[in-house]
């Protein structure tokens, strides 16, 4: 299991998935600050004087992230990170949808034909989630900083 | 049989094992470096997005602002409407739409406009007056206006106003009960 967990190679897959995967996401995200608000909003979990500042941070730190991630350093610490967002994120989503709050994620995109959420459709969320916790424990004996060496063997 | 110092062993490399964990993990550094992106990032969309965020500047850039677009009080807006001589619009989302929105006012999200737009220009002409809506320092509501502009809507006015200051002036507002009240009638 420890070596697939640290196999280099599937990091490697993984660690570029993941960065496309958080740069897409956040690029509409700051591109249409007031529409991803408008969504967080709907999630009816921040007070409302809050919501743009989170959704401005979120958006960024998702940016920020994947480029930390494409570039290969601190490959641990961002795995952690958005492990914990996407924690965030997916328990979000549950509440909202248990309260029987119809919502647009927001997770990927702006796009006016997103369908509202449903138990089904979450195990995109569960596949990221999985990926990023991939990436932290896969990561976890190195010494923090460290660029990744996609020519190392395990 | 248990002694008493068993407890304090196993305390001891408990505590022994988590930072062995700690210092294995290098988790302080993992956490500084966390800490620092979010704080760069917190830096990076304050500064960027500085105009959606602060209330006075949540106008949209001169390229996506409506052209010769006025404003209305609530008073003006709901006199208008209730002699049936504009259609007030609410420009949020439709979770928020749904959950509570000023009577009668028909939803085109700004989010959601290109598939709601056939829709509303079936209901509601060219010709007429439209009162566009979203809250209290929202932008999304010039959006729409711009929009609506570009597909022949003219008489265009946005109010400064949301449900929540709609009800305060005393005016009406239908919200999701109301919706399922009449659902089940």
């Amino acid at each position: 299991m420890g070596r697939i967990l640290g196999n280099r190679q599937i990091l490697m897959i993984l660690r570029l998935a993941v960065a496309a995967a958080f740069i897409v996401a956040s690029w509409e995200k700051i591109i249409y600050p007031d529409a991803f608000a408008s969504i967080v909003e709907g999630y009816k979990i921040l007070p409302v004087a809050v919501v743009p500042l989170v959704a401005v941070w979120l958006a960024w730190t998702e940016l920020i992230a994947g480029a930390v991630l494409l570039a290969g350093v601190w490959t641990r610490g961002v795995g952690l990170l958005l492990s914990f967002l996407m924690l965030v994120f997916i328990a979000g989503l549950v509440q909202a949808m248990a309260r029987g709050i119809d919502i647009q994620c927001g997770c990927f995109s702006m796009d006016p034909e997103a369908a509202a959420r449903s138990w089904a459709s979450l195990w995109q969320e569960f596949l990221l989630l999985a990926a990023c916790l991939w990436l932290w424990i896969g990561h976890w004996k190195e010494p923090a900083g460290s660029r990744e060496e996609e020519n190392a063997t395990d | 049989m248990k002694r008493l110092g068993d407890n304090h062993d196993h305390q001891s490399r408990l505590l022994t094992a988590i930072s062995g964990w700690w210092r294995q993990a290098d988790v302080a550094t993992d956490l500084s470096r966390i800490v620092l992106l979010v704080l760069l990032a917190l830096g990076l969309g304050l500064i960027y997005n500085g105009v959606f965020i602060w209330p006075n500047q949540t106008a949209p850039p001169p390229s996506q602002s409506p052209q010769n677009v006025g404003e209305l009080t609530i008073e003006h807006a709901y006199q208008l409407a209730q002699r049936q001589q504009a259609v007030i619009v609410d420009t949020r989302g439709p979770t928020l739409y749904a959950d509570e929105h000023i009577a009668g006012a028909v939803n085109l999200p700004a989010t959601q406009f290109d598939s709601y737009y056939p829709n509303f220009a079936n209901q509601v002409g060219t010709g007429k007056t439209i009162i566009l809506y979203c809250g209290t320092e929202c932008g999304v509501k010039e959006r729409v206006a711009k929009q609506l502009q570009e597909r022949g809507y003219q008489d265009l006015k946005l109010v400064e106003a949301g449900p929540q200051e709609w009800a305060a002036a005393g005016y009406p507002v239908a919200t999701a009960e109301d919706a399922h009240r009449n659902a089940g009638e």
